[in-house]
Protein backbone atom coordinates (compact mmCIF):
# COMPACT_ATOMS: atom_id res chain seq x y z
CA UNK A 1 0.00 0.00 0.00
CA UNK A 2 1.15 3.43 -0.84
CA UNK A 3 1.84 6.02 1.86
CA UNK A 4 0.68 9.08 1.31
CA UNK A 5 3.53 11.63 0.95
CA UNK A 6 4.60 13.93 3.73
CA UNK A 7 4.61 17.85 3.64
CA UNK A 8 7.71 18.02 3.74
CA UNK A 9 8.24 15.73 0.94
CA UNK A 10 5.63 17.24 -1.30
CA UNK A 11 7.43 21.08 -0.50
CA UNK A 12 11.07 19.28 -1.42
CA UNK A 13 9.78 17.67 -4.74
CA UNK A 14 7.66 20.93 -5.34
CA UNK A 15 11.56 23.14 -4.78
CA UNK A 16 12.88 21.57 -7.56
CA UNK A 17 10.17 22.16 -10.00
CA UNK A 18 7.28 19.53 -9.44
CA UNK A 19 3.93 21.20 -10.33
CA UNK A 20 2.18 18.15 -9.05
CA UNK A 21 3.51 18.27 -5.68
CA UNK A 22 2.67 21.89 -5.45
CA UNK A 23 -1.13 20.92 -6.34
CA UNK A 24 -1.53 18.34 -4.06
CA UNK A 25 -0.06 20.84 -1.76
CA UNK A 26 -2.55 22.76 -2.42
CA UNK A 27 -5.31 20.36 -2.25
CA UNK A 28 -3.73 19.37 0.95
CA UNK A 29 -4.39 22.95 2.65
CA UNK A 30 -6.59 25.07 0.65
CA UNK A 31 -9.65 24.45 3.06
CA UNK A 32 -7.80 25.52 6.19
CA UNK A 33 -5.81 28.56 4.47
CA UNK A 34 -9.42 29.85 2.76
CA UNK A 35 -11.54 29.52 6.04
CA UNK A 36 -8.46 30.74 8.33
CA UNK A 37 -8.07 34.26 5.93
CA UNK A 38 -12.56 34.42 5.53
CA UNK A 39 -12.49 34.56 9.79
CA UNK A 40 -9.43 36.74 9.86
CA UNK A 41 -11.60 39.04 7.07
CA UNK A 42 -14.93 38.06 7.44
CA UNK A 43 -15.19 38.11 3.82
CA UNK A 44 -15.27 35.09 1.94
CA UNK A 45 -14.18 36.26 -1.54
CA UNK A 46 -11.22 38.31 -0.40
CA UNK A 47 -10.48 35.37 1.56
CA UNK A 48 -10.20 33.22 -1.85
CA UNK A 49 -7.86 35.56 -3.12
CA UNK A 50 -5.70 36.17 -0.47
CA UNK A 51 -5.28 32.32 0.01
CA UNK A 52 -4.43 32.16 -3.90
CA UNK A 53 -1.99 34.55 -3.61
CA UNK A 54 -0.45 33.38 -0.18
CA UNK A 55 -0.31 29.90 -2.18
CA UNK A 56 1.59 31.75 -4.96
CA UNK A 57 3.82 33.29 -2.79
CA UNK A 58 4.52 30.15 -0.70
CA UNK A 59 5.61 28.75 -4.66
CA UNK A 60 7.75 31.66 -5.69
CA UNK A 61 9.77 31.31 -1.99
CA UNK A 62 9.78 27.25 -1.98
CA UNK A 63 13.59 27.86 -1.46
CA UNK A 64 13.46 29.58 1.31
CA UNK A 65 11.29 27.26 2.95
CA UNK A 66 12.68 25.53 6.27
CA UNK A 67 12.14 22.19 6.76
CA UNK A 68 12.17 22.56 10.47
CA UNK A 69 9.07 24.11 10.33
CA UNK A 70 5.78 22.64 9.44
CA UNK A 71 5.03 23.40 6.30
CA UNK A 72 1.36 24.30 7.03
CA UNK A 73 2.66 26.59 9.62
CA UNK A 74 4.92 28.59 7.33
CA UNK A 75 2.08 29.00 5.13
CA UNK A 76 -0.25 30.21 7.22
CA UNK A 77 2.08 33.12 7.89
CA UNK A 78 2.36 33.93 4.55
CA UNK A 79 -1.49 33.94 4.51
CA UNK A 80 -1.81 35.71 7.55
CA UNK A 81 0.47 38.26 6.98
CA UNK A 82 -1.39 39.32 3.79
CA UNK A 83 -4.75 39.29 5.73
CA UNK A 84 -2.99 41.02 8.13
CA UNK A 85 -2.28 43.85 5.39
CA UNK A 86 -5.94 44.12 4.20
CA UNK A 87 -7.35 44.45 7.39
CA UNK A 88 -5.20 47.41 8.34
CA UNK A 89 -5.27 49.07 4.77
CA UNK A 90 -9.43 49.10 5.45
CA UNK A 91 -9.85 51.43 8.18
CA UNK A 92 -13.29 52.65 8.18
CA UNK A 93 -14.49 50.58 5.08
CA UNK A 94 -14.66 48.00 7.85
CA UNK A 95 -17.93 49.31 9.71
CA UNK A 96 -19.98 49.14 6.41
CA UNK A 97 -19.04 45.71 4.86
CA UNK A 98 -19.88 44.60 8.65
CA UNK A 99 -23.49 46.68 8.46
CA UNK A 100 -23.91 44.93 5.31
CA UNK A 101 -23.24 41.24 6.43
CA UNK A 102 -25.63 41.76 9.02
CA UNK A 103 -28.44 42.57 6.40
CA UNK A 104 -27.77 39.30 4.62
CA UNK A 105 -27.44 37.08 7.26
CA UNK A 106 -30.77 38.62 8.69
CA UNK A 107 -32.77 37.68 5.41
CA UNK A 108 -31.57 34.31 4.94
CA UNK A 109 -34.39 31.52 4.35
CA UNK A 110 -34.79 29.25 7.34
CA UNK A 111 -35.10 26.08 4.87
CA UNK A 112 -31.28 24.93 5.53
CA UNK A 113 -31.46 24.77 10.02
CA UNK A 114 -27.47 24.31 9.61
CA UNK A 115 -26.56 26.05 7.24
CA UNK A 116 -28.35 28.89 8.76
CA UNK A 117 -27.18 28.11 12.07
CA UNK A 118 -23.34 28.11 10.56
CA UNK A 119 -24.03 31.23 8.83
CA UNK A 120 -25.37 32.58 12.44
CA UNK A 121 -22.49 32.07 14.07
CA UNK A 122 -20.00 33.54 11.19
CA UNK A 123 -22.29 36.68 11.23
CA UNK A 124 -21.91 37.17 15.03
CA UNK A 125 -18.66 36.55 15.29
CA UNK A 126 -18.03 39.38 12.59
CA UNK A 127 -19.77 41.68 14.21
CA UNK A 128 -18.26 41.29 17.68
CA UNK A 129 -14.62 41.04 15.95
CA UNK A 130 -15.05 44.20 14.41
CA UNK A 131 -13.99 45.36 18.05
CA UNK A 132 -10.39 43.11 17.65
CA UNK A 133 -7.56 44.63 16.93
CA UNK A 134 -5.41 42.55 13.88
CA UNK A 135 -3.32 40.90 15.90
CA UNK A 136 -6.02 40.48 18.56
CA UNK A 137 -8.20 38.83 15.96
CA UNK A 138 -5.31 36.84 13.91
CA UNK A 139 -4.26 35.49 17.22
CA UNK A 140 -7.77 34.53 18.23
CA UNK A 141 -8.39 32.76 14.95
CA UNK A 142 -4.99 31.00 15.01
CA UNK A 143 -5.39 29.47 18.79
CA UNK A 144 -9.03 29.09 19.31
CA UNK A 145 -10.90 28.78 15.92
CA UNK A 146 -8.27 27.03 13.65
CA UNK A 147 -6.72 25.17 17.09
CA UNK A 148 -2.83 25.65 16.49
CA UNK A 149 -0.91 25.81 19.53
CA UNK A 150 0.57 29.09 21.36
CA UNK A 151 4.10 27.84 20.02
CA UNK A 152 2.79 27.63 16.41
CA UNK A 153 0.94 30.88 16.75
CA UNK A 154 3.75 32.78 18.05
CA UNK A 155 6.03 31.20 14.85
CA UNK A 156 2.94 32.40 12.89
CA UNK A 157 2.59 35.91 13.92
CA UNK A 158 6.35 36.40 14.33
CA UNK A 159 5.97 37.37 18.25
CA UNK A 160 6.63 35.75 22.10
CA UNK A 161 4.60 33.35 23.11
CA UNK A 162 3.89 35.37 26.41
CA UNK A 163 2.31 37.73 23.46
CA UNK A 164 0.02 35.19 21.84
CA UNK A 165 -1.55 34.78 24.89
CA UNK A 166 -1.78 38.37 25.90
CA UNK A 167 -3.38 38.68 22.33
CA UNK A 168 -5.90 35.84 23.25
CA UNK A 169 -6.62 36.65 26.42
CA UNK A 170 -7.73 40.19 25.02
CA UNK A 171 -9.43 38.83 22.50
CA UNK A 172 -11.42 37.08 24.63
CA UNK A 173 -12.40 39.42 27.11
CA UNK A 174 -13.47 42.07 24.03
CA UNK A 175 -15.56 39.02 22.03
CA UNK A 176 -16.88 38.08 25.74
CA UNK A 177 -17.89 41.65 26.37
CA UNK A 178 -19.50 42.19 23.20
CA UNK A 179 -21.37 39.16 23.14
CA UNK A 180 -23.26 39.51 26.25
CA UNK A 181 -23.92 43.06 25.40
CA UNK A 182 -25.32 42.29 21.66
CA UNK A 183 -26.68 38.66 22.19
CA UNK A 184 -27.21 38.02 25.76
CA UNK A 185 -29.28 34.61 24.48
CA UNK A 186 -25.63 33.23 23.67
CA UNK A 187 -24.48 33.65 26.95
CA UNK A 188 -24.76 30.68 29.31
CA UNK A 189 -27.41 31.44 32.42
CA UNK A 190 -25.73 33.77 35.10
CA UNK A 191 -23.40 34.94 32.53
CA UNK A 192 -25.64 37.48 30.31
CA UNK B 1 -9.32 10.43 22.80
CA UNK B 2 -10.14 11.49 26.70
CA UNK B 3 -13.24 10.20 28.25
CA UNK B 4 -15.43 13.01 29.70
CA UNK B 5 -14.48 13.12 33.35
CA UNK B 6 -10.95 13.75 32.22
CA UNK B 7 -12.03 16.58 30.01
CA UNK B 8 -14.08 17.64 32.53
CA UNK B 9 -11.12 18.36 34.74
CA UNK B 10 -9.01 19.91 31.63
CA UNK B 11 -11.06 22.67 30.94
CA UNK B 12 -9.47 25.26 33.28
CA UNK B 13 -6.08 24.46 31.57
CA UNK B 14 -7.53 24.61 28.13
CA UNK B 15 -9.07 28.23 29.00
CA UNK B 16 -5.48 29.65 30.74
CA UNK B 17 -3.92 27.67 27.71
CA UNK B 18 -1.78 25.90 29.69
CA UNK B 19 -2.42 22.11 28.45
CA UNK B 20 0.43 20.82 26.30
CA UNK B 21 -0.53 20.37 22.53
CA UNK B 22 -0.79 16.86 22.03
CA UNK B 23 -3.26 16.65 25.65
CA UNK B 24 -5.46 19.72 24.17
CA UNK B 25 -5.31 18.14 20.60
CA UNK B 26 -7.63 15.06 22.53
CA UNK B 27 -9.42 17.26 24.31
CA UNK B 28 -10.68 19.47 21.39
CA UNK B 29 -11.73 16.24 19.41
CA UNK B 30 -13.54 15.29 22.42
CA UNK B 31 -15.32 18.54 22.77
CA UNK B 32 -16.12 18.25 18.95
CA UNK B 33 -18.49 15.37 19.35
CA UNK B 34 -19.67 15.86 22.99
CA UNK B 35 -22.25 18.51 23.76
CA UNK B 36 -22.22 17.81 27.54
CA UNK B 37 -18.34 18.83 27.88
CA UNK B 38 -19.03 21.47 25.77
CA UNK B 39 -21.62 23.34 27.79
CA UNK B 40 -19.48 22.78 30.64
CA UNK B 41 -16.70 24.62 28.69
CA UNK B 42 -19.42 27.29 27.55
CA UNK B 43 -20.20 27.89 31.23
CA UNK B 44 -16.28 28.23 31.83
CA UNK B 45 -15.62 30.36 29.12
CA UNK B 46 -18.40 31.05 27.24
CA UNK B 47 -16.25 32.54 24.09
CA UNK B 48 -14.50 29.20 23.69
CA UNK B 49 -17.97 27.70 23.16
CA UNK B 50 -18.52 29.59 20.52
CA UNK B 51 -15.04 29.16 18.82
CA UNK B 52 -15.89 25.72 18.80
CA UNK B 53 -18.41 26.71 17.20
CA UNK B 54 -16.78 28.69 14.45
CA UNK B 55 -14.02 25.42 13.96
CA UNK B 56 -17.07 23.58 13.30
CA UNK B 57 -17.78 24.83 9.86
CA UNK B 58 -15.45 22.83 7.17
CA UNK B 59 -13.47 25.46 4.70
CA UNK B 60 -14.35 25.47 0.77
CA UNK B 61 -12.32 23.25 -1.01
CA UNK B 62 -12.21 23.10 -4.86
CA UNK B 63 -10.36 22.08 -8.03
CA UNK B 64 -11.19 25.05 -9.70
CA UNK B 65 -8.87 27.25 -6.55
CA UNK B 66 -6.08 24.57 -7.11
CA UNK B 67 -6.67 25.26 -10.68
CA UNK B 68 -6.47 29.37 -10.29
CA UNK B 69 -3.15 28.92 -8.17
CA UNK B 70 -1.33 26.66 -10.75
CA UNK B 71 -2.57 29.67 -13.36
CA UNK B 72 -0.88 32.19 -10.98
CA UNK B 73 2.49 30.39 -10.54
CA UNK B 74 2.55 29.89 -15.03
CA UNK B 75 2.01 33.72 -14.64
CA UNK B 76 4.38 34.39 -12.32
CA UNK B 77 6.37 31.95 -14.15
CA UNK B 78 6.00 34.05 -17.45
CA UNK B 79 6.36 37.24 -15.63
CA UNK B 80 9.73 36.68 -14.60
CA UNK B 81 10.41 35.13 -18.25
CA UNK B 82 9.93 38.62 -19.37
CA UNK B 83 11.54 40.77 -16.10
CA UNK B 84 14.50 38.66 -15.78
CA UNK B 85 15.45 36.63 -18.65
CA UNK B 86 16.63 39.77 -21.20
CA UNK B 87 18.76 41.09 -18.02
CA UNK B 88 20.72 37.92 -17.58
CA UNK B 89 20.84 37.72 -21.81
CA UNK B 90 21.91 41.68 -21.99
CA UNK B 91 24.46 40.83 -19.20
CA UNK B 92 25.74 38.24 -20.89
CA UNK B 93 25.80 39.80 -24.86
CA UNK B 94 27.11 43.36 -23.34
CA UNK B 95 30.39 41.23 -22.67
CA UNK B 96 30.71 39.60 -25.55
CA UNK B 97 30.12 43.69 -27.27
CA UNK B 98 32.81 44.42 -25.35
CA UNK B 99 35.09 41.65 -26.03
CA UNK B 100 34.10 42.25 -29.53
CA UNK B 101 34.32 45.47 -29.76
CA UNK B 102 37.52 46.19 -28.28
CA UNK B 103 39.01 43.33 -30.86
CA UNK B 104 38.02 44.30 -33.89
CA UNK B 105 38.90 48.22 -32.32
CA UNK B 106 42.95 46.57 -31.49
CA UNK B 107 42.55 45.02 -35.05
CA UNK B 108 41.79 48.20 -36.84
CA UNK B 109 44.27 50.12 -35.06
CA UNK B 110 47.42 47.24 -35.23
CA UNK B 111 46.29 46.44 -38.91
CA UNK B 112 43.90 48.64 -40.28
CA UNK B 113 43.97 46.49 -43.87
CA UNK B 114 43.33 43.58 -42.41
CA UNK B 115 39.47 42.47 -43.02
CA UNK B 116 37.59 41.42 -40.10
CA UNK B 117 37.69 38.21 -39.38
CA UNK B 118 34.56 37.82 -37.09
CA UNK B 119 31.69 35.63 -38.14
CA UNK B 120 30.00 38.20 -39.68
CA UNK B 121 27.49 38.59 -41.95
CA UNK B 122 26.82 42.34 -44.09
CA UNK B 123 23.07 43.39 -43.76
CA UNK B 124 21.62 43.14 -47.27
CA UNK B 125 20.10 46.89 -47.66
CA UNK B 126 23.07 48.33 -45.33
CA UNK B 127 21.73 52.10 -44.71
CA UNK B 128 23.86 55.13 -44.18
CA UNK B 129 25.59 52.87 -41.40
CA UNK B 130 27.38 49.60 -42.12
CA UNK B 131 25.50 46.99 -40.50
CA UNK B 132 27.04 43.75 -39.13
CA UNK B 133 25.18 40.57 -37.99
CA UNK B 134 26.59 38.19 -35.12
CA UNK B 135 24.72 35.60 -34.43
CA UNK B 136 25.76 33.74 -30.93
CA UNK B 137 25.34 29.69 -31.32
CA UNK B 138 23.96 28.26 -28.27
CA UNK B 139 22.71 31.71 -26.54
CA UNK B 140 19.87 32.53 -28.84
CA UNK B 141 20.67 35.75 -29.85
CA UNK B 142 21.90 38.19 -32.43
CA UNK B 143 23.99 41.24 -32.11
CA UNK B 144 24.16 44.31 -34.49
CA UNK B 145 26.89 46.67 -34.62
CA UNK B 146 26.58 49.82 -36.56
CA UNK B 147 29.41 51.99 -37.44
CA UNK B 148 29.44 54.90 -39.96
CA UNK B 149 30.59 53.89 -43.05
CA UNK B 150 34.63 54.41 -43.16
CA UNK B 151 35.17 54.31 -39.58
CA UNK B 152 36.36 50.62 -38.04
CA UNK B 153 35.09 51.74 -34.73
CA UNK B 154 31.80 50.52 -33.16
CA UNK B 155 29.45 53.34 -32.35
CA UNK B 156 26.23 51.53 -31.34
CA UNK B 157 25.74 47.84 -30.26
CA UNK B 158 21.98 46.16 -30.48
CA UNK B 159 21.25 42.90 -28.93
CA UNK B 160 18.13 41.50 -29.70
CA UNK B 161 16.07 38.07 -29.28
CA UNK B 162 15.34 36.57 -32.86
CA UNK B 163 12.25 35.47 -31.60
CA UNK B 164 11.47 39.38 -31.11
CA UNK B 165 12.62 40.61 -34.18
CA UNK B 166 10.50 41.52 -36.95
Amino acid sequence: MSQEPTDRELAAAARSGDETAFAGLVRRHQAGVRRCAARILSDSEEARDIAQLAFVRAWENLAKYDPSWSFSTWLYRIATNLAIDVLRSRGSRERTHVAHLRLVGDTVAPSAPRQVAEHEVQRIFTELAEHLSPSQRTAFVLREVEGLSTAEVSRVLGCSEATVRNHVFQARAVLRRELAARYPEYMPKGRA
Amino acid sequence: MPECREVRGLLPQLVELSLAPEVERGVREHLATCADCRAALESEEPILGFALRLAETPGPADEEFVASVLGGVHQRRGERRVHHGPRRWLAAAAVVVAVLGGSLFLRSRLAPEAPARVAAVRAEHPTASEVALVEVEGEGVRLYQLSPAGSPEVQVALVIDPRLEL
